[in-house]
């Protein structure tokens, strides 16, 4: 069988089922798309906002987080034995600095001299890395408390920030600098501390654009760049917040991120899976197709049904039609049955019926009046040739020849 | 071609034409690239007070050691910091299951963090292994997705009181916890293990974990005047209660499980901790007795910078078997459950196989001291024997 998509082949039926089918499916999907459409736009909106929300809570937790230590590191700097030991270059006692080393968040506790010297350092074996040309000495060096960016090692793939205050009594010139070396996981749990919605996560990024901190090993220490989010990296740069409905993250597939900066010019950034949240938008549209298919199809077996009652009267109709074209008698037991109906083809097979009825009946009289036509013809015909046979002279000889030899007969015998 | 037949084909062009986007809908939208990301999730204390970091040193390890292995598919290791506390981690295994990605979980470190968020993996079907989550009550909540690779307090409990009883002789025995999941039941367990060997149990009490003064508890010690304090807990609480105990001059021998296995129990406690003992259902972490051993040393000794403790190997096998499972092909929740439960594979501390209830078929007991500030093995026991060496 051949399947045919050429509308001008299809039978009244068909095309009057698929006029309907296409009459109430179109604006239904149109209804719907609107409307999932709608629905998607607002769920994004909506995601954006809370991922912005997430954003800034992980941001000022992360800031009052690290507030407690700027003020522990306050309060070391201003220790009178911190400062007298810094004061004296080195000469006098270590003050005890191992008590806040042993606190659980504390990795190292440095005090340095206005040179960048380390004087004094907690545990004994550790040295920063960085050298006077940190920020957070610098900054500290010039009285002011100072959170530095988080850090990422790539050998122990930690990350770490240091905090730095200025070393002086109070009101009197600075004499160092007290740093305190906080572990990156005690700020990465500050930064979770943001209710993160599910599949989402939320990570730190460092002014130049690294992942710092970040629950996902295959993310820290990875660069937003390298990750292919150098856009995301540049749009960070320039505005303190931000949102983005699209970002496509390694393995994650799209995301919404949203960002917002914290102490130390690090920004926290949450990602949140698109997928998690237009999952229901996402079902609802593959409900409302499948609900269309299921749909038409319906309306397509209806409409067939319904065309084909509806196509049956004019086939009836046609086939009569054909019938008295070709001088036969038309089913008129069907066209009886189909002008039952009172609607506009009831009518018409009535009429048509009557009609056809008049015609045969007329055809039928037409018929006999030329048979007995035709009779009177052929009499009138037979009469004229009989006529000419006994108007002949050689037929009146035969005729007197006849009578003579019945005469003589008769005469003989008498 | 006949009216009729038209007709029909018409309809099922139509039909198809209608059908062919719910159908295309009904299809699979994952993309099949020949690398499924998968990761595996670490559970526990990272930071805070309970912070036990040489745990997760030793799952990260593997991790690590694994994706250098297999840089074209690396498993994800995404790690959840609890604190130790349960209702974080009753939070954090929530978002721990909504992560799809997610098959496996190495932890939760404690026990009372597990007895919170199994449930909800129970309920997720996401199997966990943990190793120092020693209580043995979590191995029968019923709980299909629990796998732990070391002994529990159940076999801990009584070796340490056969280790009282037989090595030490003690008469009176001290018991205090510091009144969570695991440490109450250790400590309840060795105290029902003493009073069957008729050793007197007195005080038996609970210091507040989050307190810092137990002047009260310590007093009573005194007071009553015993020959050994056995401790159930974690570290923290356990420093204060041995360095307060010393302070006040009680020189009563002090045991502890392995919650108190760990070098900032010695660093905490200071000098007082000389002689101090502790048991633990692990492996020591100072063994490298088999070439496997020295490499892990090694290897974690270059990432990390220090030495393993307590269960670090342990979690180290735990998350060398999911990552085995991952490797032979495992790409779910469900069949990671079901290649755990029929593992049978050598480990770094011992043969990995489990009962039906998640529990290690073989551990040991090991007993430790503390000898010129660290913890030295001093022996086993085994069957209830204590075997020095």
């Amino acid at each position: 069988m051949r399947l045919s998509l050429d509308p001008r082949t299809w039978g009244l039926g068909t095309k009057i089922g698929a006029t309907l089918v296409a009459a109430a499916i179109i604006p239904m999907a149109l209804i719907s798309v609107a409307a999932l459409r709608s629905g998607q736009r607002a769920v994004e909106t909506s995601e954006l906002n809370a991922a912005q929300g997430r954003a800034v809570v992980g941001a000022s937790a992360v800031q009052q987080y690290l507030l407690g230590v700027i003020g522990r590191a306050d309060q070391l700097g201003t220790t009178s034995e911190v400062v007298a030991f810094l004061r004296s270059g080195g000469a006098t006692a270590p003050p005890p600095i191992e008590a806040t080393a042993a606190q659980f968040d504390v990795e190292a506790v440095l005090l340095l001299d206005l040179g960048g010297d380390t004087l004094a350092a907690a545990p004994s074996s550790f040295r920063s890395s960085s050298g006077t040309d940190a920020d957070w000495f610098v900054a500290s060096a010039a009285g002011q408390t100072k959170v530095g960016p988080v850090r990422f090692d790539s050998a122990t793939r930690r990350g770490s920030v240091v905090v730095a205050a200025p070393a002086r009594d109070p009101g009197a010139a600075v004499v160092g600098v007290a740093a305190l070396q906080v572990s990156g996981d005690d700020v990465l749990y500050a930064l979770n501390q943001a209710p993160i919605g599910p599949g989402g996560q939320a990570v730190l990024v460092s002014p130049d654009g690294q992942i710092v901190l970040a629950r996902d090993s295959r993310l820290a220490g990875r660069r937003l760049d390298e990750l292919g989010l150098g856009d995301l990296a540049a749009e960070i740069a320039e505005s303190p917040t931000g949102t983005r409905k699209r970002v496509p993250l390694e393995d994650r597939g799209t995301q919404v991120v949203a960002w917002s900066t914290t102490t130390g010019g690090n920004v926290v950034v949450v990602f949140q899976p698109r997928k998690v949240f237009l999952g229901p938008i996402d079902r609802l549209a593959s409900t409302t197709r499948i609900a269309l298919g299921v749909v038409a199809l319906l309306a397509l077996v209806l409409a067939l049904l319904v065309a084909r009652r509806l196509s049956r009267p004019v086939s009836a109709l046609t086939a009569a039609a054909t019938a008295l074209e070709a001088s036969q008698e038309p089913d008129t037991e069907r066209l009886a049955v189909i002008g039952r109906s009172r609607d506009d083809i009831g009518r018409l097979a009535r009429v048509f019926a009557s009609m056809s009825t008049e015609v045969v009946e007329r055809e039928r009289r037409l018929r006999e009046q030329v048979a007995a036509l035709r009779v009177e013809i052929d009499e009138d015909r037979r009469r004229q040739s009989v006529n000419e046979v006994t108007d002949t002279e050689f037929f009146q000889e035969l005729l007197k020849r006849a009578a003579e030899m019945r005469r003589a007969a008769r005469g003989d015998q008498s | 071609m006949t009216r009729s037949t038209t007709r029909r084909s018409a309809a099922i062009a139509i039909a198809l034409a209608v059908l062919t986007p719910v159908i295309a809908a009904c299809g699979s939208q994952e993309q099949t690239s020949g690398c499924t990301p998968r990761a595996i999730a670490w559970l526990g204390a990272r930071t805070g007070p309970a912070r036990r970091p040489p745990f997760q040193n030793g799952a990260e390890l593997a991790v690590h050691l694994y994706n250098q292995a297999h840089p074209e598919c690396p498993v994800g290791y995404i790690s959840f910091d609890s604190q130790g506390d349960p209702d974080i981690a009753t939070r954090l295994a929530q978002t721990i299951v909504d992560d799809p990605q997610i098959i496996a979980v190495v932890g939760p470190g404690y026990s009372g963090e597990s007895s919170k968020a199994l449930p909800i993996f129970e309920l997720a079907g996401l199997p966990n292994v943990t190793a120092s989550a020693t209580n043995p009550d979590l191995a029968t909540q019923g709980w299909t997705v629990f796998h732990r690779v070391s002994g529990n307090d159940a076999a801990q409990g009584p070796a340490s009181a056969a280790f009282l009883a037989q090595t030490l002789k003690v008469q009176r025995v001290a018991i205090i916890d510091d009144g969570s999941l695991y440490g109450k039941k250790l400590a309840d367990l060795v105290a029902a293990s003493l009073g069957e060997r008729g050793i007197v149990v007195a005080p038996r009490g609970t210091v507040d974990p989050k307190g810092v003064d137990y002047r009260a508890t310590v007093e009573a010690i005194a007071e009553i005047g015993v020959d050994a304090v056995y401790y159930g807990g974690v570290t923290e609480p356990g420093v204060r209660l041995l360095r307060q105990m010393r302070d006040a001059g009680v020189i009563a021998a002090f045991m502890g499980g392995d919650g108190v296995f760990d070098p900032s129990f010695i660093s905490g406690v200071g000098s007082g901790s000389a002689g101090a003992y502790a048991t633990c259902p692990c492996v020591d972490p100072g063994l490298t007795d088999t070439e496997a051993r020295q490499q892990f040393r090694s290897d974690y000794e270059v990432f990390f910078g220090d030495a393993p403790v307590g269960f670090t190997m342990e979690y180290f096998d735990a998350a060398n078997l999911l990552l085995q499972a991952i490797e032979s092909g495992v790409a779910s929740r469900e069949a990671m459950d079901r290649w755990l439960d029929n593992v049978d594979i050598p480990g770094l501390t011992k043969q990995l196989s489990f009962t039906e209830n998640g529990e290690i078929r073989v551990g040991p007991i090991q007993v430790l001291q503390v000898i010129s500030g660290r913890f030295v093995q001093v022996g086993a026991v085994v069957d209830g024997r204590f075997v020095a060496g």
